[in-house]
């Protein structure tokens, strides 16, 4: 069931009918329910594994809590991460490195059979790894008590807006929502419908219809297309993906507020970053923190302290790779993750500060500001050229043709005009939220104001249909 | 009143706004959908079409296909060839809707002829590529909009319109005008802003086909099948046509084997003498003279069959 279907939204309105009616065990029962069906929608034998990564975790919490042996706890918890990492591994990486290995043994001349098995990648199974993966941490660092209810925790893993393509939440920030009786707050439904209208609005009117544009350019014989097609279409996969995976994010965040529950804010108006450690701090915010928390700062701790720069650089380029490869088992994901964490690296030898803290954007001048976001949006561009590539060649021809061909076509007008007509009034309203520091401005102001924009949506979404519904790219991740 | 209660008051201002705007945009595509493209045109003249061709005089010969039909069939052309061969007097019809294929031309054919009994003697479906196959594309939105009415509507979600999102798309298209024509205000309005956009559309169409292709099912020919057995059973002949392309497509032998097993003709059009890529427009439709060629040999084709159909007719009269 896509957000973006209308059989999803049935399902909502019926899930939101029982939700009022019923009491709070009752909700919870009922939402895990719904939960589950939401999942086994698209593949009934998936649930199988989700419910057995849930046993799994919640018996793994309840024994290690109930333990004080500092070795049997740290058992506990390498289990049941290797449990869960070995279910990713398998679906998700399992052909990627089993070919990888023959490739390489068959470079050296010694051929090697490596059974080939094609795994159906459950849809969502990064997500509640990593989720459950967090909850065991916090568990095992007595961050977080662990959870007797099993309904609760089930729950917890399963939730429905944001079970396939996050935000990832916190057991810290969902448990307790999920544990204690809701309650009905005063701006629920406005910010619940601000979260859902402009979701719809970024995955299908912006998402949607750019992804015509950039499947067209990156599916094209590289070697026909000139610079600027190649620049056009990495403008609009970078507005697609965006638009994508943000406005999910969105609409997992509306439905959640329609239900009385808060979730991680996801998406801080990215390319709107001044430097690389900005971006990372305003895209993807629940995975970025999820690595932070549980890699980063743990890498970091390690050896002598304060870390030295190399251990640093060492641990952003590590962090990064996984990050990289946690989105797809390719080259170019690989590659994409460790031009980030060059990014990184690069932005704070030339940074002044030590932190690699970027200025406050107060202190800089509008130009000043506009100019660093320019030149951010290029070089975060250059890293989806890296993301959607199909090929390590792909990513070389395309650079070149970049480089080398200026040739302007009616195609480089039409796409770049269609650029500006999907994407330009929601960089506008970006630039004014940003301007305000206030991710709800929009409904801190006039209601009249307000009723325009999401006419404007209303009007958007209804006439410019994408010429084809797309699934959310984060799904396949 | 609670402070939750009153401020779901007061963003329901909002929400009411937004539902008359878009009442607005109903209202407004109510009253000028004829006016958004020549397709919808076409589609409203329909009904007169079928009323023409019952009124007509001499053999019935109804075209159906989409904008190929248009573009490659000149009606005059065909008559007097077919006239040369001894086959008149006729009435030639065309029903050709853009960008369809054979789920809309069952439905074309059931709604306005089979269903108004204003039937033709002869029935030429044109069709490329894989426009016969059982995977060729559905649009709920057009079947659901055009070319049905509500008692329609269980047999078409039986035989169409399977899953769930597609019945609901059905169902709205046939409720609301600016639902039903959102992809032609699509068009219109990028065709108006955004610089040489029918070329890059074309771009973005073939990538788009390239992907749709890759994942269709195997070939099958049911829906042909009924089709064909509907005009049967109603006395109508049908002869199927292959159409020309700029790059000549390969045809799956089953739809000859389908045609003839039902009785019918099948004519293998797609080269003909005298037209090469050349005489195409773009990469569908042939231009004026090419179109003008095609008819020539078409209509020399169409003797035989049609022919056939006059004389059984008479025999048919004869007995009566």
């Amino acid at each position: 069931m896509l957000f973006n279907s209308y059989i999803f939204w049935i399902f909502f309105a019926i899930v939101f009918v029982l939700y009022r009616r019923l009491g709070h065990r009752g909700q919870n029962y009922m939402l895990l329910a719904a939960s589950y069906i939401f999942y086994g929608y698209w593949d009934w034998r998936f649930l199988f594994l989700m419910l057995f990564s849930t046993v799994v975790d919640y018996t793994a919490a309840l024994l290690i809590a109930g333990t004080g042996s500092r070795l049997k706890r740290k058992s506990v918890l390498v289990t049941s991460i290797v449990v869960q990492l070995s279910l990713l591994g398998l679906f998700k990486y399992y052909g990627f490195f089993s070919q990888q290995l023959a490739s390489l043994f068959g470079f050296v001349g010694i051929p090697v059979y490596v059974p080939v098995l094609k795994f159906l990648l459950p849809v969502g199974i990064s997500f509640y790894t990593f989720q459950t993966m967090s909850y065991m941490l916090d568990v095992y660092r007595d961050e977080y008590p662990a959870e007797k209810s099993f309904v609760n925790f089930a729950l917890f893993v399963s939730f429905f807006p944001h079970l396939v393509a996050g935000p990832l939440v916190r057991a810290t920030k969902l448990l307790p929502q999920i544990a204690t009786p809701r309650v009905r707050r005063p701006n629920d439904f406005r910010e619940g419908l601000y979260y859902i209208a402009i979701g719809l609005f970024k995955k299908v009117f912006v998402g949607d219809n750019l992804a015509a544009v950039a499947n067209s350019i990156f599916h094209a014989n590289p070697h026909s297309l000139t610079g600027l097609e190649c620049i056009a279409g990495i403008y609009a996969f970078a507005f697609q993906i965006y638009c994508d995976f943000s406005g999910y994010s969105s609409i997992a965040q509306g439905l959640a507020k329609w239900l009385n529950i808060d979730l991680t804010t996801n998406f801080n108006l990215p390319y709107f970053a001044t430097s690389p450690t900005e971006f990372w701090r305003r895209w993807h915010i629940s995975l970025s923190t999820w690595f932070r928390d549980y890699l980063y700062i743990p890498l970091l701790k390690r050896g002598p302290q304060p870390a030295t720069r190399a251990r640093l650089f060492a641990s952003l380029i590590v962090v990064m790779l996984l990050s990289g490869l946690w989105h797809g088992a390719a080259w170019t994901f690989v590659l994409w993750g460790l031009y980030h964490g060059v990014l990184l690296i690069g932005y704070r030898l030339i940074s002044r500060k030590k932190s690699g803290v970027p200025e406050p954007q107060s202190t800089l001048s509008l130009a000043s500001f506009l100019v660093r976001v320019v030149v951010m949006f290029q070089l975060v561009c250059l890293g989806w050229l890296l993301f959607r590539a199909e090929s390590i060649s792909q990513v070389g021809i395309m650079l070149s043709r970049i480089v080398l061909d200026f040739h302007w076509t009616p195609f480089v007008s039409s796409a770049f005009a269609m650029i500006l007509f999907f994407a330009g009034p929601l960089v506008i309203y970006e630039f004014w939220v940003e301007r305000h520091q206030d991710l709800l401005s929009l409904i801190r102001i006039d209601w009249r104001v307000r009723a325009a924009i999401y006419s404007y949506c209303a009007l958007m979404l209804l006439f410019f249909p994408p010429p084809v519904s797309n699934v959310f790219i984060y799904f396949q991740f | 009143m609670s402070s939750s209660t009153s401020s779901f008051r007061a963003e329901l201002k909002v929400v009411a706004v937004v539902l008359l705007v878009l009442a607005g945009a109903e209202l407004v595509m109510r009253l000028g959908e004829q006016f958004l493209s020549r397709d919808v045109k076409h589609i409203q003249e329909i009904p007169a079409i079928s009323q023409s061709l019952a009124g007509g005089k001499g053999e019935k010969i109804l075209f159906i296909g989409n904008s190929q039909v248009r573009a490659g069939i000149n009606p005059e052309v065909i008559e007097q060839e077919l006239k040369a061969r001894g086959v008149a007097p006729v009435h030639i019809e065309r029903v050709f809707p853009d960008s369809t294929s054979l789920p809309d031309w069952y439905r074309v054919f059931k709604h306005y002829f089979v269903g108004t009994s204003r039937l033709p003697e002869v029935l030429v479906l044109c069709f490329s590529d894989i426009a016969l196959q059982d995977s060729s594309a559905i649009d709920p939105t057009r079947l659901g909009h055009y070319y049905s009415s509500p008692s329609e509507m269980p047999e078409i979600m039986t035989e169409d319109v399977h899953d769930f999102d597609s019945r609901a798309e059905f169902v709205l298209a046939s409720l609301s005008y600016s639902f039903a024509n959102r992809m032609r205000v699509r068009t219109r309005a990028l065709d108006a802003i955004v610089p040489d956009y029918r070329d890059s559309a074309q771009l973005i169409n073939r990538d788009m086909k390239r992907e749709s292709y890759g994942k269709l099912g195997p070939k099958s020919y049911q829906r042909l099948s009924r089709f064909l057995a509907m005009a049967k059973s109603e006395g109508v002949r049908v002869v199927v046509v292959a159409m020309p392309q700029p790059v000549v497509y390969s045809l799956d032998p089953q739809i000859k084997t389908v045609v003839e097993g039902a009785g019918m003709s099948f004519l293998d059009c797609r080269t003909v003498s005298g037209i090469s890529a050349a005489s195409f427009a773009d990469e569908m439709h042939l231009a004026t003279k090419g179109a003008s060629v095609y008819s020539h040999f078409l209509g020399r084709e169409l003797a035989g069959p049609v022919g056939k159909a006059a004389s059984r007719d008479n025999l048919t009269s004869n007995t009566r």
